[in-house]
């Protein structure tokens, strides 16, 4: 009982100091604990000092005032939320400035959020852009429902000339667009715009539900013995997207705390994991799916929860040295699919295991065959039989030679013509002895039905047998 | 020794232009069926008038110049079988097929004719390398007969042995 009221206590503490929801502070040296103005720019005519007279947090505040005046910074990013702590002199009686934040473009004023309050103590300002939810202010021109470009935040005190001020501590503008390691703490969709590197022992954590995590290909590189993405604390209806990981202990951590909760509906798809631990799992977990992603990297799932649903489906697994499951299967009609499905965990398989003509390279024919049988036949009658093919990749122009011998001397092997085809192509050739070109392709994945055609001409009975080579080889 | 070296350099030099290649070696296979195909270049034998009681009378035109043949073109060995129904005249007289003789060779010199029953009977085997067979017919007048006009008819087979 004592320990579960100590962590409530801890959990109002955490979510308390951090605005719920976004997922980057993009403002730099805002708390002005660098102890200077560091980052930012004054504007104006009165008085901007970095001081340890009050902070809200930290050592330091700022305290602006004396006459008109503002600091600026250049942000460049797309604001969700702003806020700002803000403490009013209790010795300034005459006191009328307005602090106010101004979002700017780079043409001028877009939005400006005014305090309006009085108390003369630490007050947390802050509104949010895409809900309108808001502590004690007034907005002017600002747009109400997404998040919106913002070139530069100004703050300061806005159209008046005083001879006192104020302090101002953890000026913040929050973004969906994530350029370093953070926490995603609120629903919807969060954005990598740069890459990202970071040794904090987890680099995405998403505790919540309702979570898209877009990494738009961008790369978020670990130090080797850390976690790229965790997934934890029971969400549900998370995706984890387009994300290249690279040099993390464990990639993506299904993780819980506590053993009653239970994650759900959480997907990860259409990444390139490279990890120790591509995708680790020490949680209960239902209906999980890994869907056409790289996992390069070992895979575990911890099968004594009770619950530990994953689906693994259309990946490519492979190893740093080029030796994993993906890239040594066989997969006779190149079709990208491993002709036997890799084995993830316990049970489960990825019936849909890619293979490595997904990235192909080289030079690689396969031939799904070695013989062709006419079975019974009549003189004067053409047979056919089709359905075989030659399929592979080549990354340059490449030719494709035939030649035969005989049935017999009287069945000569210019009574079998070879058609190859595929999509938007078909030609034919009627084999000889000797070697002669068939047809020169392009380079490509490229998978070539061959169809024979023979003329029986009037032999006697018996079974006859020709020999016909078909060589591949590049230009 | 010099000329030693140069064809190192030589054998070198052909590695390392190697093309990458890949090969199929296909066995076709097929098995042929035995086969026969014969055109008839007749379909009708007429004895003319005959006398009652007269035995091996030829036919009009006769077998001996070659009109009664079978063209064939077959892979194998094969057998020819005849049968043919009782003469009759349409009006109750009738005589037995047995007094028609039949002969197959591939000239117009016939050995052997053979009497024609009425369930089919092997009266040649060919090789497969014939290429035309001749037929050759006789026909005997049982003593007595009703005076009319008969006819019969044959069924000539020519199966693959």
């Amino acid at each position: 009982m004592k320990k579960t009221t100590i962590f409530l206590t801890l959990s109002l503490v955490f979510f308390s100091l951090i605005p719920i929801g976004f997922s980057e502070n993009v403002v730099n040296n805002y708390g002005f604990e660098t102890g200077d103005l560091s980052n930012w720019t004054v504007i104006g005519y009165g008085t901007a000092t970095v001081t340890s007279e009050k902070s809200y947090s930290g050592s330091y505040s700022l305290w602006m005032g004396n006459d008109l005046v503002y600091i600026s910074q250049n942000i460049s990013r797309n604001i969700s939320y702003v806020e700002f702590y803000y403490y009013k002199n209790q010795t300034d009686t005459n006191f009328v400035g307005i602090p106010t934040i101004f979002l700017r473009n780079q043409t001028g004023d877009i939005c400006k959020i005014t305090y309006n309050g009085t108390l003369n103590t630490w007050k947390r300002v802050y509104f949010n852009l895409e809900t309108g939810e808001n502590e004690s202010i007034t907005t002017s021109d600002c747009p109400i429902g997404s998040e919106i470009y913002v070139h530069e935040i100004r703050i300061g005190f806005d159209g008046y000339n005083q001879t006192e001020g104020g302090f101002f501590d953890n000026i913040m503008a929050y973004s969906r667009e994530i350029t370093k390691c953070d926490d995603v703490l609120l629903e919807g969709r969060h954005t990598l715009i740069s890459d990202v590197s970071g040794s904090d022992s987890v680099c995405i954590n998403i505790p919540v539900s309702n979570v898209i995590l877009d990494c738009n290909t961008y790369t978020i590189t670990g130090n080797g013995s850390n976690t790229g993405i965790r997934i934890g604390a029971a969400p549900t209806n998370i995706t984890v997207e387009d994300c290249h990981l690279r040099n993390f202990y464990k990639g993506v951590l299904f993780f819980n705390d506590r053993e009653i909760e239970v994650l759900s509906n959480v997907t990860i798809k259409n990444s390139d994991i490279r990890a120790n631990y591509t995708i680790y799992s020490n949680a209960q977990i239902t209906s999980g799916y890994v869907f056409n992603n790289t996992l390069n990297g070992s895979i575990f799932v911890n099968t004594t929860p009770a619950y530990h649903d994953i689906t693994f489906e259309r990946n490519y697994y492979t190893n740093p040295d080029g030796t994993g499951y993906s890239d040594t299967c066989t997969d006779s009609d190149c079709d990208k699919i491993c002709d036997t499905p890799y084995s993830v965990y316990d049970s489960v398989t990825d019936d849909y295991t890619l293979s490595f003509y997904t990235y192909p390279s080289g030079f690689i024919v396969t031939f799904n065959y070695s013989s062709i049988n006419f079975g019974s036949v009549n003189p004067y009658q053409t047979y056919e039989v089709d359905g075989v093919f030659a399929c592979g990749y080549s990354n340059s122009s490449f030719e494709v030679y035939v030649n035969g011998t005989n049935f017999s001397t009287e069945w000569t092997i210019d009574n079998l013509n070879l058609t190859m085809y595929y999509t938007g192509y078909s030609k034919t050739k009627t084999l000889s002895t000797s070697r002669t070109l068939f047809d020169t392709f392009v380079q490509g994945l490229f998978k070539h039905f061959h169809k024979f055609l023979v003329y029986v001409p009037l032999v006697s009975p018996g079974t006859y047998t020709a020999t016909v080579t078909i060589d591949y080889l590049l230009v | 020794m010099k000329y030693a070296s140069l064809l190192s350099l030589l054998i070198l030099a052909l590695g390392l232009v190697a093309v990458p290649a890949y090969s199929d070696t296909v066995t076709v296979s097929a098995t042929v069926s035995p086969y026969i195909s014969v055109t008839f270049n007749y379909n009708a034998v007429d004895f003319g008038t005959v006398t009652v009681g007269s035995t091996d009378n030829h036919p009009t035109p006769d077998y001996t110049t070659g009109v009664y043949n079978v063209t064939i073109d077959t892979n194998t060995n094969y057998t020819v079988t005849v049968s043919g129904t009782d003469f009759s005249d349409g009006a109750g007289h009738t005589f037995s097929v047995a007094n028609l003789k039949m002969s197959v060779n591939t000239t117009t010199t016939f050995y052997n004719f053979s009497s024609v029953t009425t369930s089919s009977q092997t009266i040649y085997n060919g090789v497969d390398t014939d290429t035309i067979n001749y037929h050759a017919f006789l026909l005997d007048v049982p003593s007595g007969q009703y005076a009319a006009s008969y006819s019969s008819t044959l069924t000539i087979n020519y199966a693959t042995a």
